[in-house]
């Protein structure tokens, strides 16, 4: 009886660690998501997902000296897994991007319209990246990672980090310039 | 330039970040994400047969961003559905069918739960209507089926694998119930097939009332607001109506939204395994999944041989 009782304290314990670290990881889990999937509903799809991966595997992974790191490489390879779905919502945000680009108003504050123009060009450019250079990206320069662990998460090398980090950067680059040449003419006429 | 470039893409993904819906980090918080175990439970029911199979598993999406909080236009009786509806509500849920193979393929995976179908792989062999809302079921090879109901705003998909044993002549098989809820307004269906003979067949519901199936090429299926179970059947041949009574499993029902609590997301939370029509005649073992709820919910009942939970939903 007493061994039962311990074992459901135990229990307990476990399961309020759990609750605790989704509460304390789900929004950076969310954010990441969010970036690399760079679609709300399937960004939810992702961290529930990934959640459930490691609610089926805590009694080890809390053990582990970083959780959160451990889930958000379950979120990552979960993410890249449905590249092709995320593939072709893409190209729906490409096609309704488009015409937001058109919308932006010509007025007198053009060098401030001008910044927040190419910040909204560039995050338009960066829904159009195939997926796994934009987890990349996201890894690199928004959760701040290096490139070797960037290179440990993914499972590949620091080579394979750079080279598709900088081909990352190389297609914004030109994605980005005729667009922002095009924007500095608007609002200058 | 480089650098230039790497501190606009901080800010830019900084930005595009806090662009996240406020609501979605509610949504996953709520959720329950306790692994299932295989129910310990014993078999469906007694007797079952040998050649009925339980389902091996069973994923249940519901989707649908702007699902609507009730069901106006839902009758109880089939109506007739014009062509353009039924066409619509087959585009509807074709157009469901891309992001649900490539989803639950992800959703199955991360749950370990194989080898269950895609709607893709099926024709559908039923086309049930209640006013606006039109309920076809597919089927394919190995006993694969799947459901998708489409109404004015939502669409829901369902898909599963497993063999069931036919119900013999003059009876009917129930072999999958399932309760989902979206925003707190929870509805059922009921899948099976007919046996020989049987021309019609109502359900009578565990609060009282009735709803009758559509039948069609050997198959039915009812389904109504509200989470009832079913109890008992009247069937009807071409020697008259009988009453057939059906052993469900004891289920727990989708909780209900503590008032004021944010909205779930929308969520398939359970189905349910029947027994067999009768006493000692054809039986079906039922089968069942338990799915994630806002909420909690019962296990997995018995009857699966590949038991898993599966969160994946959309809407809400």
């Amino acid at each position: 009886m007493r061994t039962r009782s311990r074992n459901g304290s135990r229990a307990q314990r476990v399961r309020a660690d759990f609750e605790q670290f989704v509460t304390g990881s789900s929004d950076a889990l969310l954010r990441t998501a969010y970036l690399v999937a760079w679609d709300a509903a399937e960004a939810e799809d992702l961290v529930q997902d990934c959640l459930l991966a490691v609610a089926r595997r805590w009694p080890r992974v809390r053990g582990m000296d970083h959780p959160y790191a451990y889930a958000r490489r379950v979120l990552i390879n979960l993410a890249l897994d449905g590249a092709q779905r995320r593939s072709r919502r893409r190209l729906e945000l490409v096609a309704d991007g488009a015409a937001a680009i058109s919308e932006v108003p010509d007025d007198s504050s053009a060098r401030r319209l001008h910044a927040v123009g190419v910040r909204a060009e560039l995050i338009q450019a960066l829904g159009t990246l195939p997926p796994r250079q934009r987890a990349v990206l996201v890894l690199r320069y928004f959760e701040d990672l290096s490139e070797a662990q960037v290179a440990e998460l993914l499972g590949c090398s620091v080579g394979t980090v750079k080279s598709t980090a900088s081909r990352a950067l190389t297609r914004l680059q030109t994605t980005l310039t005729p667009d922002i040449s095009m924007s500095t003419k608007e609002y200058t006429r | 330039m480089i650098e230039q470039l790497e501190s606009e893409l901080r800010s830019a993904l900084r930005v595009r970040a806090e662009q996240l819906p406020k609501g979605a980090a509610t949504r996953v918080r709520t959720q329950d994400y306790r692994p299932r175990t295989r129910d310990p439970r014993p078999p469906v029911a007694a007797g079952v047969l040998a050649t009925a199979a339980a389902t091996a598993a069973v994923l249940l999406i519901d989707l649908g961003p702007q699902a609507s909080a009730a069901f106006a236009g839902w009758t109880r009786t089939p109506t007739h559905a014009s062509t353009a509806q039924v066409a619509d509500a087959k585009d509807a849920c074709s157009s469901r069918l891309g992001d649900f193979s490539t989803g639950s393929a992800k959703a199955m995976k991360a749950a370990h739960i194989k080898d269950l179908p895609t709607i893709s792989q099926m024709t559908p062999v039923l086309t049930d209507t209640r006013g606006p809302f039109t309920f076809v079921i597919y089927s394919g090879a190995n006993g694969a089926n799947g459901t998708c109901i489409s109404g004015p705003n939502f669409t829901s998909l369902s898909t599963r694998s497993g063999t069931i044993g036919g119900p013999p002549a003059g009876k009917i098989v129930a072999s999958f119930q399932a309760h989902t809820q979206h925003a707190g307004d929870a509805y059922s269906f009921v899948e099976g097939h007919a046996g020989a003979g049987v021309t019609a067949a109502t359900l009578i519901l565990s609060d009282g009332s009735k709803v009758q199936t559509t039948v069609q090429n050997g198959w039915l299926v009812a389904w109504w607001p509200g989470s009832a179970d079913v109890t008992s059947a009247q069937v009807t041949t071409a020697s008259g109506t009988t009453d057939q009574h059906f052993d469900t499993q004891p289920m727990g029902h989708c909780p209900q939204p503590t008032p004021g609590a944010p909205t779930p997301k929308d969520v398939a939370c359970e189905s349910a395994g029947f027994g067999g029509p009768g006493q000692g005649e054809g039986r079906a073992a039922g089968s069942m999944s338990m799915f994630n709820t806002s909420g909690g919910g019962q296990p997995p009942a018995a009857g699966s041989t590949a038991g898993g939970t599966v969160t994946s939903a959309k809407g809400g």
